[in-house]
């Protein structure tokens, strides 16, 4: 050891066969293990404890680099392994040289030395042949331990690196890829799941097939109707086809015709339109319009002319007829005095008239006036009386209602009064019982009293004679309490219950109850008997004085009720008596109330009578004076003579006037002034008249005269229009032109309105088509019919018709066919079209069959190899088991000298050992822990032994694996290591670290020479 | 076309795509040969439930071509009411047989075709028996899918007999139905041949694919075949026993395939099953050679199949549980000569052993 831990420049020579290392504790034995272990396998632990992380452990203390080397012999040759510690196994820097030869070795891992040379793991090499200080006891290790499985490998299967259950999982595992334990799961569990599946699809798709036929059958049939129903279709419209031609081909020569027609009205047309050219104009109906209009307009000038002359010739006629009637004449002036004489005259009268109406009405009102004076002074009167009646009747209303309230104020008093009389009566009732009943007790008490007073007397003669004989007077003392005590509660009750009364008992009953103190004084002074009876004696007359005077008390006090009642009874008399005049004044009253009231009435009525008269009075007056104040004539006496000599006047004037006119009706005849004017306005009007025609001829002869001028120019306008078309010399030439023209023009106008209509009834055929183009297709025409003749014989429109319908009804059936073939079909087609067809299952279905069988056989096989792998098994647990016990039972007896015979490792490796003198295996819980070490290296040695069976023997390094031995089992242990080294068949190296002197002292000093050392470090 | 191919899904799509790209090739052929007629005898379509794109597809491949096109559908695309057949848009020129046996005259070339349709999975009769007197001054051409069978076999997909074709007195008789191509044979005066399919479809359709193109006359017919397959479906076999480290093993794959299919080797599907022997120590990760391998091929699928290099016989004489399966195992071995049970027992004896060794691996395939 370079540097290592503690150790620098340190070297150890180890022999070949047994070696036992002895150093004492911390002097570096387990220092110089690690470093063999580390030399071979570095060390890659990664634990932060100190103490566990070997390679920071054993760094150098004095910080030097960490390095050694171990020179080693295997098959024969000498190497020399050189390592230089770095921070991991990686970076380790290590040297193999083959010392015999000199050569280096070229190293595949750092780690793998251990594992090349010693054949083992470092986990293998740590658990097997370098066995720590309690490294015997393998039994606490981890099974999941290398050494552990590699124990477990060889104890079963007899090779460290193989293990049965593994194996058998594998195979297990495998099969549980194809199928899973449950059978549910697993690659051939899936695939037939599949296979049932293809074959179920197949099944289906067979079915589909089946069905696709079907359908298709129904299609084919359902196209074969259709094909059918078009054929018979085709039929009727090829009859309906030839039908229509014919009737193509009578509409193209009717347009022909029509086209001819036309044509013809045309040039007609074109013929009159020359005629009415003219040499200024053309002749169009405004034209003639205004030629007629002018021809028109003369005719009624002329016509006019003539009617003038006619009025004049009658109008002169008339004039002549008017001078022959003409009447006599009356002056304009005289007329006009005449009729303002009449005007005067009648004003006049008028006025007499309303003179003599007002002198009526004068006097009337005169009367009026005094009638009304009258009447006021009978109302002044009335209301005299009223006024009076009223102050009456106020004064009677004023004592009633006096005489009212001194009845109510006696009837008050009557009523008290009565109440009083009641109460009192109440009253008396009541004291006459009580005294009645005062009187009962008074005699009931005294009675008892009376008979009380005996028995006391008699008590108290008794007591006394017994107060002598024993001179005990103490109970009658008690007795009279007991007495008074009772009378007291009784007049208590009493008084309580049935009448205040007996409250007078108490009196009684206080009365006995001083007797009763009293006695102490005389139980005191009992002794003087004379004393005593005098005492007493004096006592029970003081008692019966005392019961007496309550009595006397009692009978005041009914006394003192008595006088009560007699007073009492005077009250209810006097009562009495001043109630029943009380009712004797109210009875009065009320008469002299009623007399009172009688005359109220009466008072009332008249006074009800006047107010009604001076009511009436009041009317009438009202209503007179109205009228007087509404009469228009108002006046004096003096006002009316002065009338009456106006009116005399009057009268005189009106005489004169009809003197005048009376004159002037004579002088024309008239009867009256009526006809006198009658007479005056026919002059007048005849007058007027003659004026008139004789004006109205002036006119009729100036228009006369202008209609000529107008008829003139009129006929020149007509000759000038009519010269734009041609020259005419007269009115009658241009009429007669006119006619003809006009003639020409309505030709004209019918043949154009003929040529529009043509041109209206135009149909396509002869819009779209020439002449010639309808030729030709008449001439098609004729040939088609030629080819379908016959096929329209016998035809009409109502068969063409009916096989149009027909035609259409089959139409309908095969679009109605063709919609039905159509969904069906896409239904289908819609069904199947995701399905794989037979073919395509089939060819999955081989895939899978293929791949299923190799499945099935993989299984087969894989189910083999685990019954074959079973069986083999069967046979290592019955031959290599008892290898493995054979082994460690000849150690362990050698280990023990003999004192166990037998040992059986089992799987689990627990031990159980046989005695050799007992033939039963006893558990390892029974044995010592010594023991159990022993047999455990046994076991360690034997699978040891076993392990490197066939290969070079590996040293041995163990660390006071006897620490737990007594001295006998240590060295016997000890001499089983020497020997187990030195065996002459296979020899191992063996080293022994130590730090119990007793071994040392064990070991033979000769020892070196026979292959065994003592080292000392 | 329209396989679903999931026999390698993660291809599954292009692989659509190449095989859509075939059938362009090869009307690609007919146009630059100015072939006049394409017979197609059957199994155009893998079924009738693939996407009508492909329907269209080969419906505009066809309306490009000046050949006359004839198509006999098979079992797989038989005439049902479903068939794309069925569909519109089919080209003029293209004639597709509708019921067993229909003939079309092609007065142009003098030439007569005879042709007939499943209309059904099974066709358990002879279509050809059907076929009407020919005329024999004319070229008569037969286009039928059909599977070829013994003189006394059956077949549910139209069994035809030598002895029929040559009775049939057709001069070229277009067959369809087997996926491996034929040779081109001739019986009687009639030409026959199986193009197989044109394009591979997975592992059990390998090696190169195609159509047989050649001229057709009176009693004669010089035809060749003319690759068309964009890819190849290969299962090879290597022997790994030499093999030492997971680099060898993908060294020596990659030089095998590459030496064995030359120039666009990385095209094609592999699966390379790994035979010979390894050492009992020695194990290889083949997955991660596999994936090694992808990153340059299109497709390789290694399958293990080696077995451990083991001197049975001595291991046999081992008194361990390893020397007692192998003993147990071979007296089997010994006891029987059926080779289903030596297959099995051999299988077995392999799983015995790596269970031992630390991994059982279920044989792909």
């Amino acid at each position: 050891m370079d540097h290592f831990g503690k150790f620098q420049n340190y070297s150890l020579e180890l022999g070949p066969g047994f070696n036992l290392v002895f150093g004492n504790n911390e002097e570096g034995k387990s220092t110089i293990m690690a470093f063999i272990q580390m030399m071979f396998y570095g060390y890659n632990g990664r634990s932060r404890d100190l103490s566990k992380h070997l390679r920071n452990k054993y760094r150098p203390w004095n910080g030097s680099e960490m390095k050694g080397h171990i020179i080693f012999q295997a098959n024969e040759e000498e190497y020399r392994l050189e390592r230089t510690f770095g921070q991991s196994n990686s970076t380790d820097l290590v040297n193999l040289w083959n010392e015999t030869t000199g050569q280096a070795i070229r190293l595949n891992s750092q780690k793998d030395v251990g594992v090349d040379f010693l054949g083992l793991g470092e986990e293998a090499f740590a658990r097997s042949v370098f066995i720590r200080q309690g490294g015997t006891n393998i039994q606490g290790s981890s099974r999941s331990d290398e050494i552990t499985n590699r124990l477990s490998n060889l104890v079963t299967t007899g090779s460290e690196e193989v293990s049965y259950q593994a194996a058998a999982d594998r195979l297990e595992e495998a099969m549980s890829l194809l199928v899973s334990k449950n059978k549910k799961k697993g690659i051939l569990v899936k695939k037939e799941r599949e296979l049932a599946l293809l074959l179920e699809a197949r099944q289906q798709a067979l079915e589909d097939e089946e069905e696709k036929l079907k359908v298709q059958a129904e299609l084919e049939s359902m196209v074969q109707e259709k094909q059918e129903r078009d054929h018979k279709k085709q039929a009727l419209l090829e009859k309906v086809q030839a039908y229509e031609e014919l009737k193509e081909k009578e509409e193209i020569k009717k347009a022909l015709k029509r086209l001819d027609d036309f044509n013809k009205l045309k040039q007609e047309l074109h013929g009159k339109k020359d005629r009415l050219k003219g040499d200024k104009t053309l002749v169009d109906e405004s034209f003639l319009e205004l030629a007629k209009a002018l021809i028109k307009e003369l005719t009624s000038l002329t016509e006019y002319a003539q009617e003038l002359d006619q009025k004049i010739k009658s109008l002169l006629l008339e004039l002549s007829e008017l001078e022959e009637k003409r009447p006599k004449e009356i002056q304009a002036e005289n007329f006009l005095k005449a009729r303002e004489g009449v005007d005067r005259l009648r004003r006049i009268e008028a006025t007499i008239q309303d003179q003599t109406e007002e002198i009526r009405g004068l006097e009337n009102y005169i009367k009026q006036a005094t009638e009304t004076k009258v009447l006021e002074e009978k109302f002044e009167e009335a209301e005299f009386v009223q006024r009076e009646a009223l102050v009456a009747l106020t004064d009677l209303q004023h004592t009633t209602h006096e005489l009212e309230e001194i009845i109510q104020e006696a009837q008050t008093f009557e009523e008290e009064e009565k109440n009083q009389q009641i109460e009192t009566h109440i009253k008396l009732k009541s004291l006459m019982a009580e005294i009645k009943d005062g009187e009962r007790r008074l005699a009931r008490d005294r009675q008892e009293l009376e008979q009380k007073i005996a028995e006391n007397n008699q008590e108290l003669n008794q007591k006394l004679d017994k107060d002598l004989r024993a001179d005990n007077w103490g109970k009658k003392q008690e007795l009279i309490l007991l007495i008074a005590l009772v009378t007291g509660i009784a007049s208590l009750i009493l008084a309580w219950k049935v009448s205040s009364f007996y409250y007078f008992g108490l009196l009684l009953s206080f009365s006995l109850l001083y007797p009763a103190f009293k006695t102490k004084d005389v139980r005191r002074s009992s002794e003087d008997y004379p004393a005593t009876r005098q005492r007493r004696g004096k006592e029970a007359e003081d008692f019966i004085a005392q019961a007496f005077k309550a009595i006397d008390d009692q009978e005041r006090e009914l006394k003192t009720r008595q006088e009560d009642l007699q007073d009492l009874e005077k009250t209810v008399f006097e009562i009495e008596t001043a109630y029943s005049r009380r009712r004797e004044e109210v009875k009065d009253l009320k008469a002299r109330w009623e007399q009172e009231q009688e005359l109220l009435n009466q008072a009332k009525i008249e006074e009800l009578r006047a107010a009604e008269r001076c009511r009436d009075l009041e009317l009438r007056l009202k209503q007179e004076r109205t009228n007087l104040i509404n009469n228009e004539i108002q006046g004096t006496r003096l006002d009316l003579v002065e009338l009456k000599v106006a009116l005399s006047e009057q009268e005189a004037e009106a005489d004169k006037l009809n003197s005048y006119i009376e004159s002037l009706l004579k002088k024309t005849n008239s009867k009256n002034f009526n006809d006198f004017t009658d007479l005056y306005f026919d002059g007048v009007a005849f007058q007027e008249k003659l004026e008139k025609a004789q004006n109205k001829l002036a006119q009729l002869k100036q228009k006369r005269q202008e209609a000529q001028v107008r008829e003139e120019n009129q006929r020149q306008k007509l000759i000038d229009h009519m010269a734009l078309y041609q020259r005419v010399s007269t009115p009658n030439e241009a009429a007669l032109m006119i006619q003809d023209l006009e003639r020409d023009l309505n030709e004209l106008n019918r043949l154009s309105i003929q040529l529009d209509s043509a041109k209206a009834h135009r149909r396509d055929l002869e819009l779209d088509y020439s002449k010639e183009e309808l030729q030709v297709q008449l001439k098609v025409l004729d040939e088609r019919i030629a080819v379908r003749e016959g096929l329209s014989d016998g035809l009409d429109e109502a068969a063409l018709k009916q096989y149009k319908e027909e035609a259409l009804s089959l139409g309908l059936k095969i679009s109605e066919l063709d919609r039905m073939i159509a969904a069906k079909s896409a239904q289908a087609k819609e069904k199947y079209r995701h399905q794989p067809n037979v073919s395509q299952i089939d060819e999955s279905l081989e895939a899978l069959d293929l791949e299923l069988k190799k499945s099935r056989q993989e299984y087969e096989a894989l189910k083999l190899a685990k019954v074959v792998l079973t069986e083999a098994f069967a046979e290592m647990q019955r031959s290599f088991g008892p290898l493995v016990n054979e082994s460690t039972a000849k150690i362990f007896k050698r280990l023990t000298k003999g004192k166990y015979r037998q040992v059986r490792v089992n799987r689990d490796f627990d031990i159980a050992v046989e005695e050799q003198n007992y033939h039963s295996l006893r558990e390892w819980g029974y044995l010592s822990g010594g023991t159990v070490d022993q047999a455990y290296l046994s076991l360690r040695l034997a699978i040891a032994d076993l392990i490197t069976k066939d290969q070079e023997p590996l040293p041995l390094f163990l660390d006071d694996v006897f620490t737990q031995y007594d001295d006998d089992r240590a060295r016997q242990g000890l001499e089983f290591l020497q020997e187990y080294a030195t065996e002459k068949e296979r020899s191992n190296q063996v080293v022994l670290f130590t730090c119990h002197n007793r071994l040392r002292s064990w070991m033979d000093p000769e020892m070196n020479q026979q292959g065994q050392r003592v080292l000392q470090i | 076309m329209g396989s679903e191919l999931n026999n390698i899904p993660e291809r599954a799509n292009q692989r659509r795509i190449e095989i859509l790209g075939t059938f362009r090739r090869i009307t690609q052929i007919c146009t630059a040969e100015k072939v006049d007629l394409l017979l197609i005898a059957g199994d155009l379509f893998e079924g009738a439930n693939h996407s009508r794109d492909i329907t269209r597809s080969v419906q505009e491949s066809l309306s490009k071509i000046p050949s006359r096109v004839f198509i006999a559908p098979g079992n797989h695309d038989y005439l049902a009411l479903d068939s794309p057949y069925l569909e519109s848009g089919w080209p003029a020129q293209v004639t597709i047989f509708k019921t067993a046996y229909e003939k079309v005259e092609l007065a142009d070339l003098n030439v007569t075709i005879h042709g007939g349709a499943f209309e059904k999975t099974f066709v358990e009769t002879s279509l050809l028996k059907q076929m009407q007197p020919l005329e024999k001054d004319k070229i008569n051409i037969g286009v039928f899918h059909g599977d070829l069978v013994g003189a006394n076999q059956g077949s549910p997909y139209h069994p035809i007999r030598e002895q029929e074709i040559a009775d049939s007195g057709l001069d070229y008789l277009a067959l369809g139905h087997i996926h491996k191509r034929s040779p081109v044979k001739k019986v009687g005066n009639t030409t026959y041949a199986y193009p197989g399919s044109p394009d591979g479809r997975g592992f059990d359709e390998t090696g190169v694919k195609g159509v047989y193109v050649g001229e057709i006359s009176k009693g004669r017919a010089d035809v060749v075949f003319r690759p068309t397959s964009s890819r190849l479906y290969e299962i090879v076999e290597i022997d790994g026993s030499t093999i030492q480290s997971q680099t060898e093993a993908e060294v020596a794959i990659r030089e095998f395939l590459k030496n064995k299919y030359g120039a666009g080797w990385q095209n094609n599907f592999y699966r390379v099953r790994m035979v010979g022997t390894v050492e009992m120590n020695r194990s290889f990760l083949w997955p991660a050679i596999e994936a090694k391998l992808s990153e340059e091929l299109h497709y390789i699928r290694l399958i293990d199949e080696t077995s451990l290099a083991l001197n049975l016989e001595e291991l046999a004489k081992e008194n361990s549980l390893m020397g007692s399966f192998v003993r147990r195992m071979l007296q089997r071995r010994e006891a029987t000569d059926n080779p289903q049970e030596l297959t099995q027992i051999k299988k077995a004896l392999e799983y015995g052993l790596e269970a031992f060794r630390g991994e059982v691996r279920l044989r792909d395939y």
